[in-house]
């Protein structure tokens, strides 16, 4: 059953609430360096997507009409989809309220669940935008808007996942010389995606030293090649006959 | 794994220096552009064709260039805010077309009112040092030590920034300031962004475009070999480059001491 309501967005007071309700609960639970998220209950998340409700700490934002809360998504691909729909205009790329609003409304959706039936509260960032280059891309909604943005049905390569996981294949594909251009992300879907089964291949997330891993041909091959190559105007089949011997296993896989 | 390694097709530098990138006008519609080329900067080669190409937060926008000497270009794809960095390549259109015959390394804009986009940053503080030239303070926030010179030879020699003194001390504190933060930290991704941490090691790449190491920094117990000759290839570029004058520090510091 849908729930459509009007698209809202944090004022700035809502989205420090957000975020001190966020610090205290990790806090709380003294998370560790390096571990997922912070384990909380259904009932605080409930109460920290509660926030989205207030009126207190919201306003509307008339240009993008409604959205239906009561959407579940299949995976990010699908919210990328829908969000992209929803959120039509490029200006709210920098709307940060708007990226915390939605996702107070979908938080359910982006926290991990644990088979204690607690969720995994992670970093604030991906939940709250955060401009940092070194961060911008962790936010698991926007990311999601902004990748299906870019590359519509091919966006499959990266948003073939659970809403709640930013993928080590999400991570690595950051740099500028991958994400933004085309032709290796047409490369990629042909090596590294299993069509039949809508996933990425087994093992392609394997480390750098493992040769015809997505990380060797992100960190060294690429690179290499963009060096001696204009790999923006070379076609993904002309890429893939100048790719080291390597990658050529993904073809039978 | 170092540049010279990668570069099979013996790939020519299109020195910075004779290249000049301004932001003339950002608005909602577009970012608009001029280039500057010295025509020395080309590689003198018949069937090319040159393109300039434009990146910020996975996004990438190319124009081809037909007026090196002068040029406005109107990118649309960017936001008004947009953190632009861009990259020259003469490509060859012959018989290996495809190959990039040359490059500059990444090339941050100036903006038009004046202002680059890089800020100076290696500013040393002053202090009595005793006998201690200048030193590294790692103490409280590892991702942005103090940086201090020895009050006696900014007096000495009348500033912080002179030619001779700089030329003595900045190489070496470069190279410590790199080593000190790859050890003290995990990976390039616990750099929060405007530490002094972050942004030393983002000038060097785009500075001096040595091929960075894919491997994390392992911290204190062991640096990685790699990340070891990343910092030499840096000091080295660091000690070369032409910073004022067409001149490098070496050069201005034998200058003044004529």
């Amino acid at each position: 059953m849908k729930n459509e309501i009007p698209v809202m967005r944090f004022t700035d007071k809502g989205i420090t609430e957000v975020r001190l309700t966020i610090e205290s609960l990790r806090k709380e639970a003294h998370t560790k360096k390096g571990s997922q998220g912070t384990p909380i209950s259904r009932e605080e998340a409930s109460a920290l997507s509660a926030l989205a409700k207030r009126a207190d700490l919201v306003e509307a934002v008339p240009e993008f009409g409604e959205i239906d809360t009561a959407t579940r998504f299949e995976n990010r691909l699908a919210m990328g989809e829908y969000l992209a729909k929803t959120i039509s205009a490029g200006t709210a790329d920098d709307d940060k309220g708007l990226w915390t609003w939605i996702s107070m409304i979908y938080l359910d959706q982006l926290l991990a669940p644990r088979s204690d039936g607690t969720l995994l509260l992670a970093s604030e960032y991906r939940y709250i935008p955060d401009k940092s280059r070194l961060r911008y891309y962790r936010h698991l909604a926007k990311m999601a808007w902004t990748i299906f943005r870019q590359y519509e049905n091919r966006a499959r390569l990266f948003l073939s996942i659970p809403c709640h996981v930013h993928s080590d294949f999400v991570e690595q594909s950051q740099k500028d010389d991958v994400r933004s251009n085309p032709n290796i992300i047409d490369l990629c879907l042909e090596l590294f995606y299993d069509e039949d089964n809508a996933i990425l291949k087994k093992g392609v997330g394997a480390s750098v030293k493992r040769e015809g891993s997505f990380r060797r041909l992100v960190s060294i091959v690429s690179p290499q090649l963009y060096m001696n190559f204009d790999l923006y105007e070379m076609s993904a089949d002309r890429i893939d006959q100048i790719l080291p011997i390597e990658f050529k296993q993904w073809k039978t896989a | 794994m170092t540049s010279a390694n990668l570069n099979f097709t013996q790939r020519r530098k299109i020195k910075s220096n004779l290249v000049d990138v301004t932001i003339k006008e950002r608005n909602d519609d577009f970012i608009r552009v001029a280039l500057h080329m010295d025509s020395k900067a080309l590689s003198s080669v018949e069937g090319y064709r040159l393109v300039l190409d434009a990146f910020d937060r996975g996004q990438h926008e190319r124009k081809v260039i037909s007026n090196p000497a002068d040029q406005d270009f109107d990118f649309d794809l960017f936001p008004i805010d947009a953190n632009l960095r861009f990259k020259i390549r003469q490509v060859s259109s012959g018989i290996d077309t495809g190959r990039v015959i040359a490059a500059t390394a990444d090339i941050r804009p100036v903006e038009a009112e004046g202002q680059t986009e890089r800020k100076p940053f290696i500013v040393p503080e002053i202090e009595d040092l005793g006998g201690l030239p200048w030193q590294i303070v790692w103490e409280g926030d590892i991702a942005n030590p103090k940086l201090v010179l020895n009050s006696r030879l900014s007096e000495h020699f009348g500033s912080w920034h002179h030619p001779a003194l700089q030329a003595l001390y900045l190489p070496s504190m470069v190279r410590d300031l790199l080593s000190g933060i790859i050890a003290r930290h995990e990976s390039l991704e616990d750099l929060d962004e405007d530490t002094l941490g972050s942004r030393i090691i983002e000038f060097c790449r785009v500075s001096f475009d040595p091929a960075m190491p894919s491997t994390p920094f392992h911290g204190k117990s062991e640096i990685d070999d790699e990340w070891l000759k990343w910092i030499e290839e840096c000091v080295v570029s660091f000690s070369e480059t032409k910073w004022r004058n067409g001149k490098s520090l070496m050069d201005q510091m034998l200058e003044s001491g004529s």
